[in-house]
């Protein structure tokens, strides 16, 4: 099939599938809501198969970069025995194992966790010189505000919350990122509507259409 | 190049001419002169003196004369008057100096010894009349060749010195010494004198005294020819002018008739007494005597009297007084330029004759009104004014003028320059030689002068005619003398060529004066004549203006070249033989040649391969990335980022070492959301399922175990089945070490939640979103095997604890465990709808807890557990103590921590940016 040919059924396809979709959610007719539901079952197959594409992609890259001749890449293949590994362990050992389960935990917990680490010390290192690098009220601002949460959040004052001047106090400033958190949801909102109708209307082909 | 004028003329010449072209005076001679004539050794030097008389005032000066000959207030003007004319008055006064008016330079020697005694006798005022008449004669007329004026002094304050002087004069010359023609004509001068009437003019004009002897000489031929009235009143007016200013001046009768011979510009044979200067020493005073000279001149009387008798014999044969008197006739009029004198009658047609020239020529010499002209040649004979008497009675300064002019035998005045003028009395008979030369010479000035005046009216008349020849200096002096203004031009060729005999460069040929007693300026102004001639023939091409050389005829620009090469081409066969100028048909018109070959290559300038070298190196670095420019970290940023970290990690670790243990006590009364979330929980009826989400990444477990461990602990003691899903890959294994951790804490419950039926793990949920939806509207075809399961191909939903579970509402909560936005909002908008009343719960971390606190207000969820603080004061509740204690030690130690190095850091960097501030601000 064309190229040409195919752009147009894709973009059928999404919009139609996309409407059909969004319609159950608004029209309780049971049999929308069956195809919505067979839709989403489709979707979700597409979904894992698009997850096994996207794994193999990288194992295949992977594979590419340690036959490169001009710069192989010798963490390619670390990657590429680790991943066979845990493959056949999993295969072998199923998931539901709990030496298996541990494996996952053990290794992928601590990486993550020491990351998180890191970046803790980079943002305490990065507050301290913010003064030194930008010159302003913006960043008096900042500090004093990472500092002020940073006691609040971190439950240094949830002894003092029960106090009636201090507690509404604390409660007061909480809410000082419930008010940020909320315009950014509402953007977050927005900006979904406006992509879902994007796609919707066939502007924004994400699927390569 | 600024022009120079004239100070006798006050024409303008050129800033690196020495000599005027117009009337030949010096443009640079500011000298003083000194008119002793004995000092000077060459006429031309004597010219000079008297030129330079008086150069120092440079203005005229009025001279108070006779009322009726000058207006008031007026002076001469260098047209009017001929400095060498006042220079001879002067020398005649002799000394001025007494004059009130007139400023005699100091070099002025005018004095008894150079007045000749026959010029000292003709002023009839000296000897007849008393000092009073004197101021009828001539004043004193003092010429400035600066200013180019001649102006006339007072003479009745200067009465009795002139008078004096020319007692003096009178004294020293007696009877014999003065020639006869002269005294006699100075006794009809004095006879004619009282008749006066003079109209105002500017000219100069006869004194009483003199101008009856001009009166005379102008009615003898008053009866040749019939003058009309204009011209009556013009010689009238003229006479009346000389006599004007003889009565304010001294009007020396002796002056004014030599004034009167040496004005006579046309004919230069006959001249008077009087040493003409040379045309390069005549002032413009000399100049601005030419109305008066031209009054003078037009008596025709005086002229042709005169130069019947006194004309000087260059060639000619020596005549006899007839002759004379005939020739001097003949020079006088104006249609005879080459007249030779054979016409020896002097009878009125030839009188008349003369008349008529000279009064077509010049304008007539202003007499007064009514007075009747005389012949001239009657009065000379009347007086019995011979040639020869005339030539004897030469004065001594005349005799010396001539060995001044270098002339080997004595020359007579006649061959003086001027010398048509002057009346020598000691010299012989003028030699026929001479009267030839002199009248060629005169004829040859009456033809360039009528060729001027035919070329100003040719020029006048049409515009478009050709433009008259330009007439060059040279040719301008070889005019007529005293007319207009080349009235002196003939006197500067004359001093040229004296100059060039003193400095050696004669002839090879003795001139003609040396033999025969012929001057030099004879020949030469015979030569000039001729050569005016020939100009006259052959007219100077004069530069055409642009509108005539447009219409000038094409044949005129062709030059001769393009003319001769037309013609030098002659057709040799066909039709056209013979011809000239043929358009060639055949000999050029086949003419085959190679074509040219154009280069295929292509031409590239220099400049055009630069160019494309240049481009094709921009080209070839687009495919190459720039190096990056790495940025040199210091050392001591690694040092201080270690050392923090150091300092919060061991923060958190000493807790664990007993060390630094955090003393803020964790308050057990929990906030309200707390309690909510407390109350939540505690809502859920025993043996309910529970579906637990644990949407968190591996990296926030520390946390997340904390504050969903004590969730599980609760829903553990209170015997709710508890069904785990994920949408994380890493879900289900994370939800199992949480398990595997809650229930290490409470080993009683270790063994029921053991079991398949109390803890059931429904897996990975691919889709996310979508999987979430599938999953609330029929969870049992989103799930349908357990991670548990295996191979066996066990259903999950066989299980006890899912029994009657058939959608998402069926549960009776629904606990979200998340770290981040995304995964709660997507359970929140995909499964709180389909939930009904079914309460969803959130146990988050605390830097979503913010961002879900708004699905909190909203209802969306009903309770939310955020952050390790309320996780650990929820875990108080369920977990036993102690085990918490540590966790919060580490945290409130590692927070305190990072608070503290955040404060101190941002204070410390404030305090340093603020000195630096400061240098870079001074050094500004």
């Amino acid at each position: 099939m064309k190229k040409t040919m195919r752009a147009p059924i894709a973009v059928a396809i999404a919009i139609a599938v996309g409407l059909v979709v969004l319609a159950g959610y608004f029209i309780p007719w049971t049999p929308l809501q069956n195809i919505q539901t067979v839709l989403l079952s489709w979707g979700v197959i597409l979904v894992g198969v698009a997850t096994l594409v996207g794994i193999t992609n990288l194992v295949i890259v992977h594979i590419k970069k340690v036959g490169d001749k001009k710069a192989p890449d010798r963490y390619s293949i670390l990657l590429l025995v680790v991943f066979a590994i845990t493959l056949g362990a999993g295969l072998w050992l199923t998931p539901g194992d709990s030496g298996f389960q541990h494996v996952v935990t053990s290794i992928q917990t601590p990486i993550e966790t020491s990351l998180l680490a890191i970046l803790t010390v980079t943002l305490a290192f990065a507050a301290l010189r913010m003064l030194q690098r930008r010159k302003g009220w913006t960043s008096v601002l900042f500090v004093v505000s990472v500092i002020v949460f940073l006691i609040i959040s971190g439950g240094l004052v949830i002894s003092y919350e029960s106090m009636p001047f201090v507690g509404g106090l604390i409660t007061f400033i909480r809410q000082i990122p419930v008010a940020g958190a909320r315009g950014i949801l509402l953007g977050i909102a927005l900006g979904s509507v406006l992509t879902g109708l994007r796609i919707l209307m066939g502007a924004d082909r994400p699927y390569s259409g | 190049m600024t022009d120079k004028q004239c100070p006798l003329c006050g024409e303008l010449n050129p800033d690196d001419e020495t000599i005027c072209w117009k009337c030949g005076s010096s443009l640079d001679h500011r000298e003083s002169v000194d008119l002793n004539p004995e000092e000077h050794q060459t006429p031309a030097e004597l010219v000079d003196a008297f030129r330079k008389f008086d150069l120092e005032t440079g203005q005229n000066e009025e001279v108070e004369g006779p009322s009726n000959s000058f207006s008031e207030g007026e002076t001469f003007s260098p047209e009017e008057d001929e400095f060498w004319l006042k220079r001879m008055r002067e020398l005649s006064l002799g000394d001025a100096e007494d004059s009130e008016d007139f400023d005699e330079p100091d070099h002025m020697d005018i004095s008894d010894e150079n007045i000749p005694p026959w010029l000292k006798a003709v002023d009839p005022t000296r000897k007849q009349e008393p000092a009073a008449e004197a101021d009828e004669e001539w004043g004193d007329m003092r010429f400035d060749t600066s200013s180019g004026e001649v102006s006339r002094f007072s003479i009745e304050s200067t009465d009795d010195r002139q008078e004096e002087k020319y007692a003096e004069i009178s004294d020293e010359l007696s009877e014999d010494e003065l020639p006869g023609w002269l005294t006699r004509l100075t006794r009809s001068h004095v006879s004619s004198a009282e008749e006066k009437e003079e109209p105002a003019q500017e000219e100069i004009t006869p004194t009483s005294d003199n101008q009856d002897w001009l009166h005379d000489l102008i009615g003898a031929q008053g009866e040749a020819k019939e003058k009309t009235p204009d011209e009556e009143s013009s010689i009238l007016e003229g006479g009346q002018a000389i006599q004007d200013v003889g009565e304010q001046g001294e009007a020396e009768e002796d002056d004014a008739f030599i004034f009167s011979l040496f004005s006579e510009p046309e004919d230069s044979a006959g001249g008077m007494e009087g040493v003409p200067p040379s045309e390069e020493e005549i002032e413009p005073g000399a100049q601005g005597f030419e109305g008066f000279s031209d009054a003078l001149t037009s008596a025709k009387t005086e002229e042709v009297a005169f130069s019947a008798e006194e004309k000087p014999a260059a060639d000619g044969p020596v005549q006899d007084e007839d002759e004379s008197a005939e020739q001097m006739i003949d020079w006088l009029a104006e249609d005879q330029p080459a007249s030779e004198p054979s016409d020896t009658e002097t009878g009125p047609a030839s009188e008349a004759e003369a008349d008529e020239a000279l009064g077509e020529t010049y304008p007539e010499f202003p007499l007064a009104v009514g007075e009747e002209t005389q012949d001239w040649s009657q009065v000379m004979e009347s007086l019995d004014i011979t040639e020869s008497a005339i030539e004897e009675e030469l004065p001594n300064w005349m005799s010396l003028q001539n060995e001044i002019m270098g002339e080997e035998a004595e020359i007579s005045p006649e061959q003086l320059p001027g010398g048509e003028f002057v009346v020598d009395e000691a010299e012989q008979e003028p030699s026929p030689e001479m009267e030839s030369a002199f009248e060629a010479t005169m004829d040859s000035s009456f033809a360039a002068s009528e060729a001027l005046d035919a070329a100003a009216e040719a020029e006048a008349a049409t515009e478009d005619e050709k433009v008259p020849p330009e007439i060059s200096p040279d040719e301008a002096r070889t005019d007529m003398p005293f007319k207009g203004e080349d009235l002196l031009a003939w006197m500067h060729d004359l001093r040229e060529e004296e100059i060039k005999k003193a400095e050696g460069e004669g002839s090879a040929e003795a001139p003609p004066s040396k033999k025969e007693g012929i001057p030099d300026w004879f020949e030469e102004e015979e030569a000039a004549s001729q050569e005016a001639s020939e100009k006259e023939e052959v007219l100077e091409r004069g530069d055409l203006p642009t509108w005539l050389s447009a219409i000038r005829p094409i044949e005129a620009v062709i030059p001769e070249d393009i003319k001769q090469l037309d013609e030098k081409k002659v057709e040799q066969a066909g039709p056209l033989a013979g011809l000239r100028a043929v358009i060639p048909a055949q000999e050029d018109a086949i003419h085959y040649g190679k074509p040219p070959v154009y280069s295929v290559r292509l031409q590239v300038s220099e400049k055009q391969r630069a160019h494309a070298a240049m481009l094709e190196d921009i080209l070839d670095a687009e495919g190459q990335a720039p190096a990056e420019k790495r940025k040199r970290k210091t050392k001591s940023q690694y040092i201080l980022r270690l050392f923090i970290a150091l300092v919060i990690l061991a923060a958190a670790v000493l807790p664990y070492f007993d060390i630094a243990v955090g003393s803020i006590p964790l308050n057990a009364g929990a906030s309200s959301r707390l309690q909510a979330f407390s109350t939540t929980i505690d809502s859920i009826p025993q043996g309910a399922t529970v579906l637990l989400g644990v949407d968190f990444a591996p990296g926030y477990s520390g946390e997340m175990n904390v504050v969903a461990g004590g969730v599980l602990a609760r829903l553990m003691s209170r015997g709710i089945h508890i069904a785990v899903i994920s949408t994380t890959p890493t879900g289900p294994a994370l939800a199992e070490g949480l398990m595997d951790q809650t229930l290490s804490k409470m080993p009683d419950y270790a063994a029921q939640y053991a079991q398949p039926d109390w803890y059931i793990n429904l897996g990975y949920l691919p889709g996310e979103t979508a999987s979430l939806k599938e999953f609330a509207q029929q969870p049992r075809q989103a799930v349908i095997y357990g991670m548990k399961a295996g191979l066996s191909n066990a259903l999950v939903w066989d299980t006890a604890g899912l029994n009657g579970i058939n959608k998402i509402s069926d549960f009776s909560a629904v606990i979200l465990v998340t770290e981040n936005l995304e995964n709660g909002r997507a359970w929140i908008e995909q499964v709180q709808p389909m939930m009904n009343d079914v309460p969803l719960l959130a146990a988050s971390s605390a830097q979503s807890a913010p961002l879900l606190q708004p699905y909190v207000q909203s209802g969306q969820i009903q309770a939310i557990l955020a952050g390790l603080p309320e996780g650990l004061v929820y875990g108080q509740q369920t977990q036993p103590a102690g085990s918490q204690d540590l966790a919060w030690s580490s945290y409130q130690n590692a927070l305190l921590i990072s608070i503290l190095v955040i404060l101190v850091g941002a204070l410390v960097a404030g305090v340093i940016s603020m000195f630096t501030g400061s240098k870079s601000s001074q050094e500004v």
